[in-house]
């Protein structure tokens, strides 16, 4: 059974739906990653979750039981916010302690707490500084020490590291990731980044306009993205329609060609995503199973380990490509002819309001 | 180039200096002169004298401890109110907020005039509970008791503790008292423990700023307090006025400079600090709405106990300037412009009325010229925006207004500066005490203006005079306009100076109030409220501009 269920949330502000019946399960101890872009909806459910906002429908239920009127201090979760809100009046060691004190521990014990809580972000010795003392970096781990002190039962992370500039992000990930890993305690957090959901998440929970598109472990929501809006977010840009043929054929733009239909039956409408870094450049395409495409580049830009190419087909497709730096794609301008496997194509649902040409 | 505005910009300091050092430093000195030294032999036997004398022991020590009651009082009524304007949303906030403040910006006489209409021997709870009973005295007697002072303490400075606190509070970060609730505080504990100490700098510098008033309240205490209590301020003015004993004045007066620019340093080295904790405030502002019974009570009750202590005695002053023994009428105002022979002055009413126009009209034109040099000056010298003359030009703001006027007859009463018997003397305090709010009201929008735009005009092929006028002039325009208005009402309802400094012949609109008061009768009473509602509409409708008219950062003294 799972530890955490969310069931049919929705949430209204100012007649406007931020969620739409969102439901989903996490496991004990698994990290679960909320990814979406700005104004998705993904802060307010794990404020709904914490406790801090209230459904206007749905239930959280967590280890069995309705958690709905238990207040948000006594669920024992824990939250970092986006900003980290440490207690400015408070120096490192009084903000990691107010938890424990809180818990009314002893005050031997709180120290000692406090300070293998300082020693697992990497911060010994900086108990007495004050929060002004300290760099964006210091903050964030004094921040999550503070969730981490009192052995939470879920820790939510609000944007972990969206306060930081991007130098500092790469490096903290890193032992964000380690971190997590050791305490192995059961984990939301929210992000915008999908660098960063990948990375941390054991599941990630790709968000939109109020609603959980697709939930799966990482590589298998790059892999098989569920539907347009999740291929968009994820940064796929080659998607076109097609329709599915007899003998699982689909018939595109880019002419008809065999491919894994799946559930999908004759007649159906679909839309179809072309991975990318599938394309090879070609004098003349081998093998009829393959997808054949020729254009005129329009972008070429060199980004040390490949090249982004982007180009018009003849059919007026505009459709962007990669390709390996040791065989650079002719200039712009220039015509170019490409061939991609069918195993680089995948099938997704059609969609109504999604952009596709 | 820069060279040659900072030779020119030297010539706009000396007006502003020269009028201080003539009109502030030499009556300040004057009366460390007069204090110290005693038939040319320098002497602290007097200032001692001040603390062992069980009189001066006992109003050094009256002025203390009313100040601590009254400001634990307003701290007491205006923190819930704080608390419900920075939590909650709810229709007719803004002019709610607006209206608050005008206690603070009327004149001590309307305020004294205002709690007098309420709750004197003839003030408007007397009339009906004295016509409900039938009775022949009146019921509450708080006329020159302590409760009267206190109460009219708390009105006036309610909106400063209202304001600082509250601004503080409404932009204190929600996150820390989430983040709080998150590692399992309650909400009781969530305030004891994060939401107060976070606003204990707000409320201490809130609590020192009316201390600080109360410590030098003088109009409110001459008039309500009667003959049984006097602040130091009012002891100088009894001694000086009443009792010619100038030494003895000029030794109170060095005690309450001394007392108030030591209290004015901390509260501004305060101010600095709680500008720098003012790191846990966002841009983000978080009130909810009016949902729960709780909130309701909560709500209303505040606002009722708003409207009952500012509203109620304003509100009072108005009906009692329009009740006369015929009902309902405008006789008192219709009184002012008569010239019965039987008043109590020289002149008519209605001549207290033009001289303060008059006096506006001159303190208007005066503290704006100066002000205008002196910031000018200010924000060109000034390198990283402070300059040492800075906290110079503020000084008067500091200082009572008592004091200022006590030093002005000690110090300008001989040849070549015999001011006393001039008209002048007035507009000149009046100036004083005005100028350093036109400074403070100018130069943020000089300084607001960038360097480059001035230069960008210049490599457009302006003049510097031409650049002053396509560039500065339009920016410091309203900001002109917010001191000219600022010099005005300060003029029209200065007391403290002017009980000093007016002649018989010569009332403004407060004096001529206060003596109203001190006279018997209904229709000197009646008109004393008639004279006060004209001062505060016209004060209340220039505040109310100014806060229409403000400019982001400014107001803030």
């Amino acid at each position: 059974m799972a530890l955490l269920e969310l069931d049919n949330i929705c949430k209204t502000f100012n007649h406007h739906p931020v969620l739409d019946r969102v439901s989903l399960k996490l496991d004990q101890g698994r990290i679960l990653g909320l990814l979406g872009p700005s104004g998705c909806g993904k802060t307010t459910l794990l404020r709904i979750i914490a406790g801090l906002d209230r459904p206007d429908q749905g239930r959280v239920t967590f280890d069995g039981s309705d958690v709905a009127t238990i207040p948000s201090h006594k669920r024992q979760f824990r939250m970092m916010f986006q900003e980290f809100a440490l207690f400015p009046h408070k120096n490192v060691f009084e903000n990691i302690a107010f938890g424990l004190e809180i818990q009314r521990m002893d005050s031997l014990k709180i120290k000692h707490r406090a300070e293998e809580m300082l020693e697992l972000v990497g911060l010994e010795g900086f108990g007495e500084r004050n929060i002004d003392q300290l760099s964006g970096g210091e903050r964030q781990r004094v921040a999550l020490a503070r969730s981490l002190a009192p052995s939470p039962r879920l820790l939510m992370l609000d944007e972990p590291l969206g306060a930081l500039d991007s130098a500092l992000r790469k490096r903290l990930l890193l032992d964000l990731n380690h971190i997590l890993r050791t305490v192995r305690v059961t984990t939301i957090f929210v992000t915008h980044d999908q660098t960063e959901a990948f990375a941390l998440a054991d599941e990630v929970a790709v968000m939109s306009t109020g609603r959980v598109e697709q939930m799966a472990e990482p590589e298998l929501l790059f892999h098989a993205p569920g539907n347009v809006r999740v291929a968009r977010f994820l940064g796929f840009q080659n998607i076109i329609r097609g329709i599915i043929q007899e003998h699982r054929q689909i018939r595109t733009a880019l002419g008809t060609f065999v491919s894994d239909t799946g559930d999908f039956s004759t007649g159906d409408p679909v839309n179809v995503l072309i991975r990318p870094d599938a394309a090879r450049m070609v004098d003349s395409v081998k093998r009829d199973c393959d997808i054949a495409i020729t254009g005129t580049i329009t972008i070429r830009q060199f980004q040390g380990y490949d090249y982004h190419i982007s180009m018009l087909t003849s059919h007026g497709l505009d459709l962007a490509w990669r390709f390996s730096a040791d065989r650079p794609p002719p200039a712009v301008g220039e015509s170019i002819r490409i061939s991609v496997g069918r195993s680089s194509v995948v099938i997704l649902p059609e969609q109504p309001g999604s952009d596709v040409s | 180039m820069n060279l040659d505005r900072n030779k020119y910009s030297v010539l706009l300091v000396v007006p502003p200096l020269a009028f201080l050092t003539l009109f502030y430093f030499y009556p300040l000195l004057k009366i460390f002169w007069v204090s110290l030294v005693a038939e040319g032999v320098f002497n602290t036997g007097r200032l001692e004298r001040l603390f062992t004398t069980t009189y001066y022991a006992k109003t050094l020590w009256f002025t203390t401890w009313q100040a601590i009651v009254s400001t634990l009082l307003t701290l007491l009524l205006a923190l819930p109110a704080a608390f419900v304007f920075a939590r909650y949303r709810f229709p007719g906030k803004q002019l709610i907020q607006s209206l608050v403040t005008v206690p603070f910006v009327l004149p001590t006489v309307v305020v004294g005039s205002a709690f007098h209409a309420l709750l004197g021997p003839r003030g408007a709870v007397n009339a009906v509970v004295s016509r409900i009973f039938n009775l022949d005295t009146p019921l509450i007697q708080v006329d020159h008791s302590i409760w009267f002072i206190l109460l009219a303490h708390v009105f006036y400075n309610f909106t400063i503790v209202f304001r600082i606190v509250g601004s503080f509070w409404t932009h204190l970060e929600k996150s820390s008292a989430e983040a709080a609730t998150m590692l399992g505080a309650s909400p009781l504990q969530v305030f004891f423990k994060i939401t107060l100490p976070l606003l204990r700098p707000a409320i201490f510098a809130a609590s020192l700023l009316v201390f600080i008033f109360c410590f030098s309240s003088f109009g409110v205490i001459l008039i309500l307090g009667g003959p049984r209590y006097a602040t130091i301020e009012v002891e100088i003015y009894r001694q000086a006025a009443h009792l010619f004993n100038l030494p003895m004045a000029a030794a109170l007066s060095m005690v309450q400079i001394g007392f108030t620019l030591i209290l004015m340093t901390v509260y501004t080295h305060l101010q600095r600090r709680t500008a720098i904790t003012f790191n846990p405030v966002s841009s983000h502002i978080h009130q909810r709405r009016i949902k729960y019974l709780s909130d309701k009570l909560l709500v209303s009750g505040v606002l009722i106990m708003m409207f009952v202590l500012l509203g109620s005695p304003l509100l009072s002053l108005l009906w009692r300037s329009l009740v006369t023994a015929d009902g309902l009428s405008l006789t008192y105002y219709l009184r002012l412009f008569e010239n019965t022979s039987h008043s109590v002055f020289f002149v008519p009413p209605v001549k207290a009325i033009l001289y303060s126009l008059g006096f506006g009209g001159i303190t208007l034109v005066g503290a704006l010229c100066l002000g205008l040099f002196a910031a000018g000056f200010l924000s060109a010298r000034s390198k990283n925006g402070r300059s040492w003359l800075d906290p110079i030009f503020m000084l008067p703001l500091s200082t009572s207004a008592v004091t200022m006027g006590f030093g002005f007859i000690l110090a300008l009463d001989k040849p070549p500066l015999n001011l006393r018997a001039s008209m002048m003397i007035i507009p000149l305090a009046h100036t004083l005490v005005a100028f350093p709010f036109v400074v403070r009201s100018i130069l943020p929008a000089l300084k607001s203006i960038p360097k480059s735009l001035k230069e960008a005009a210049a490599l457009l092929g302006a003049s510097p005079f031409q650049a002053w006028k396509a560039v500065e002039l339009p920016i410091i325009r309203r900001a002109t306009v917010v001191g000219a208005v600022f010099a005005l009402t300060i003029s029209l309802g200065e007391f403290g100076a002017t009980s000093f400094v007016a002649t018989p012949q010569t009332p403004t609109l407060p004096v001529a109030i206060y003596r109203f008061l001190g006279q018997p009768g209904a229709l000197n009473y009646g008109q004393a409220m008639a004279m006060s509602s004209l001062l505060m509409m016209v004060t209340a409708c220039g505040f109310l501009f100014l806060e229409k008219f403000r400019i982001g950062g400014m107001g803030e003294f």
